[in-house]
């Protein structure tokens, strides 16, 4: 029996056993209803139970996914931030739009190149945002010709300048946005290439006038060597005549002539021949740095004796070479020219029964310092300088027949190779001449190198 | 010269015209020369019929309204003049103008010497040489005169 | 004759050639001579490209034939010739051979003396005349 009817019986009837008999069916099915509640109500504990177990492992699961979203929100306003960040830090302004064209998003530089003020800007307005840009164009049309046909094809990619009514020039790039497989819009950027669009515009321009200003060098150079060949011979041929009508003049009436006579058609004669190396001379010294030969190796030790046998001095004079010389990387008529002149005068203005001349070089690994000395009659130290000018002679041209030219072509072409020439001399104890010549990377290899001697 | 036509030069300096007068009289050249001034006064003696026929023509080429070029361009392409043999003798010594001398089939090119005595020695040069040298003539030549020229030169034959 | 440049002998007969060949020997001149034994061969000399120009032709004209003046015809019309002046060597001065001859432009027409002195002399005279007078200068 039930044992909550029992105890209800106990308490009622004193004891389990006292009841009525006839109350026993009853009693029965009073015992089994209480045990039929005492079952559903376990059933129901239990499915309680259950329910609350499963509450708990859901509730768990909840927490566990607001905590994974929260997370991934986290995530996410990083992912955003440092996009926006991007966006924000990169040189171009970029705009998206949608296919539609409706704005749908830019960076502060987009605004900042476009000058869109932040009101207009906070209107999301796309119509005045559209005008307020083109104003600013020079060509607003072409412009957005451009962009409607870019809307009509999506896929393409543009690269174009945009040319601005206050002289910026914006470079544009626009691309469609690809999400998955799909595009969705299109991304504009631009950026400003206004100092490289002027820099290469002022580039083209100074090339041009390079062209023409080298153009105009060569014309001039032409002029200069048609002058110069139609000067020195042009100038030349009444020379011609002069002379041979003078020396036809000695031959037909010499005899018949005074002393005077024939000593001024000798005069004559001789003038004759100096104009003839004037015009010579200023021919040369005009086509120095104007003509450029080829540079070739040049051995100073053949070409020195060379000259010297050239000039044939009168045999009082004795030319020596005092040391080995170089080989030289340079134009050889320049070098023969140099050396020729600075002997050449050693020898016509000796005036030593005995005269001496040597030529010599030391080197550095900078460059090397030739000199000619003479014991000749010395240069007073105050025309040291005089003697390089053009034309200058120290003497009557009387005395020495001298053109003025020689030293000036010495200097010259010493100073177009970079160096330098300079006398050392007084009157009465001869004159050394000094020249520099810078060594060059062409000059074959020189095995003798002295260190430098003190000048 | 192998025969006594005369010489035509063609010629605008006249000191240098002198000098090759003068250098014929030193050499003893009997030819008579003929100094025209410029292109066209050459031009203009040759196609004067009663002129003598030159046996040679000495051509400057620098000259003023005819210059050496184009009078050798108008005596080249004439068939009357085309056979007289012409030496230029001249200061340029430009190449292409040896060159167009040439190609418009000069029998010489000489460079005018400066000095007087080698002038001379280039005219003797020039006339040994176009004593050697046969000269196309139309007329009959005189037999005499080739002998003499040839004992002139110290030619036995 | 400028001894940088060759000379040309266009001599048909061997005897001329060798002749030729002797005096400008014996004046010191024949280094730089090529022979070519006739005038077709010449021609050919001459057209071929890496074979040097002459500075001068001496074209050997002996009686038979027209050869000779052909020879010269063909070159005075071929532009990358027509500059090289030509003298003529013959025997015999015919006088419609010297005509015709200057009609082409030759820069001289020479007879041959038998006498071999005298041939050398007419050699040096063509030397010192050729020497004095500048020549075009042909591609090197």
């Amino acid at each position: 029996m039930n044992k909550l009817l029992l105890r209800q019986m106990e308490k009622f009837f004193g004891s389990g056993n006292s009841a009525p008999k006839e109350l026993a069916p009853l009693f029965q099915a009073i015992g089994e209803a209480y045990d039929g509640f005492d079952a559903d109500r376990r059933l129901i504990e239990r499915s309680l139970d259950i329910s609350s177990e499963e509450l708990t492992q859901i509730n768990q699961r909840l927490r566990k996914e607001v905590g994974e979203r929260r997370q991934a929100e986290e995530k996410l306003q990083n992912s955003v931030s440092l996009l926006t960040a991007t966006l924000e830090s990169t040189a171009d302004g970029i705009l998206v739009v949608d296919r539609q064209g409706t704005v749908k998003g830019f960076n502060q530089q987009f605004a900042k190149l476009w000058r869109i003020p932040a009101a207009l800007l906070a209107t999301g307005d796309d119509h005045q945002l559209l005008s307020f840009v083109l104003d600013q164009l020079v060509d607003g049309q072409g412009f957005l010709d451009r962009v409607q046909q870019l809307y009509r094809e999506p896929t393409v990619e543009s690269n174009d300048l945009i040319s601005f009514k206050d002289g910026r020039v914006l470079e544009r790039y626009s691309k469609p946005q690809v999400l998955g497989r799909e595009i969705i819009g299109r991304v504009w950027s631009f950026r400003d290439v206004t100092e490289r669009v002027q820099a290469q515009e002022k580039q083209t321009r100074l090339l041009r006038e390079l062209e023409q200003t080298s153009q105009r060098l060569e014309r001039v150079n032409q002029e200069l060597k048609d002058f110069a060949h139609v000067v020195s011979h042009d100038l030349k041929a009444p020379l011609r005549g002069i002379k041979t009508l003078a020396e036809w003049i000695v031959t037909d009436c010499g005899d018949q002539l005074p002393e005077e006579g024939r000593e001024q058609l000798r005069l004559l004669l001789c003038r004759v021949e100096r104009m003839h190396n004037l015009i010579d001379g200023i021919l040369q010294y005009s086509r120095l740095g104007r003509i450029q030969e080829d540079k070739t190796p040049v051995d100073l030790n053949a070409l020195v004796p060379e000259i010297v046998d050239l000039l044939a001095a009168p045999p009082a004079i004795t030319i020596t070479i005092s040391e080995e010389l170089p080989v030289l990387h340079c134009e050889r008529t320049r070098i023969t020219q140099v050396f020729q002149n600075l002997l050449s005068n050693a020898i016509k203005f000796m005036d030593k029964p005995a005269g001496r001349i040597t030529v010599g070089c030391t080197g550095t690994e900078e460059a090397w310092t030739f000199h000619v000395a003479d014991n000749g009659p010395g240069i007073d130290e105050k025309y040291h300088e005089k003697i390089f000018q053009l034309f200058q002679t120290l003497s009557a041209r009387d005395q020495y027949e001298s053109t003025g030219i020689g030293l000036t072509l010495v200097k010259k072409i010493v100073e177009l190779y970079g160096g330098r020439v300079w006398v050392q001399s007084r009157l009465g104890e001869g004159s050394t001449f000094y020249f520099t010549l810078p060594r060059t990377q062409g000059e074959p290899h020189h095995e003798r190198l002295q260190t430098s001697v003190a000048c | 010269m192998r025969d006594s036509r005369p010489v035509l030069l063609a010629e605008d300096d006249s000191i240098d015209a002198m000098t090759v007068r003068r250098a014929f009289r030193d050499l003893k050249v009997t030819n008579p020369l003929v100094h025209a001034i410029n292109g066209e006064e050459a031009l203009a003696y040759l196609k004067e019929k009663t002129n003598d026929r030159p046996c040679l023509i000495l051509l400057d080429l620098n000259m003023p309204k005819m210059n050496g070029i184009e009078f050798l361009t108008a005596v080249k392409t004439d068939p009357a003049f085309k056979k007289i043999p012409v030496v230029v003798l001249t200061t340029s010594s430009e190449q292409r103008d040896v060159v167009e001398s040439f190609r418009l089939s000069v029998a010489g090119y000489i460079i005018k010497p400066v000095d007087y005595r080698n002038f001379v020695e280039a005219m003797r040069t020039i006339n040994m040489y176009w004593t050697l040298s046969e000269l196309p003539d139309e007329k009959a030549e005189d037999p005499n005169a080739h002998n003499q020229t040839l004992v002139a030169c110290g030619r036995s034959s | 004759m400028p001894t940088t440049k060759p000379l040309l002998l266009v001599a048909d007969r061997p005897e001329d050639a060798l002749t030729i060949r002797r005096a400008l020997g014996d004046l010191g001149m024949a280094e730089r001579m090529v022979h070519t034994p006739g005038t077709e061969h010449a021609l050919a000399y001459l057209r071929c490209v890496t074979n040097e120009k002459p500075a001068l032709i001496l074209l050997d004209l002996n009686a038979a034939g027209t050869a000779g003046i052909e020879f010269l015809r063909a070159v005075k019309s071929d532009p990358s010739l027509g500059a090289i002046p030509v003298v003529v060597l013959s025997d015999s001065p015919q006088r419609q051979d010297v005509i015709q001859s200057f009609d082409l432009n030759v820069a001289g027409y020479i007879v041959k003396p038998t006498d071999y002195a005298a041939l050398v002399e007419a050699m040096r005279i063509i030397q010192d005349y050729w020497s004095l007078s500048y020549l075009p200068a042909g591609p090197r």
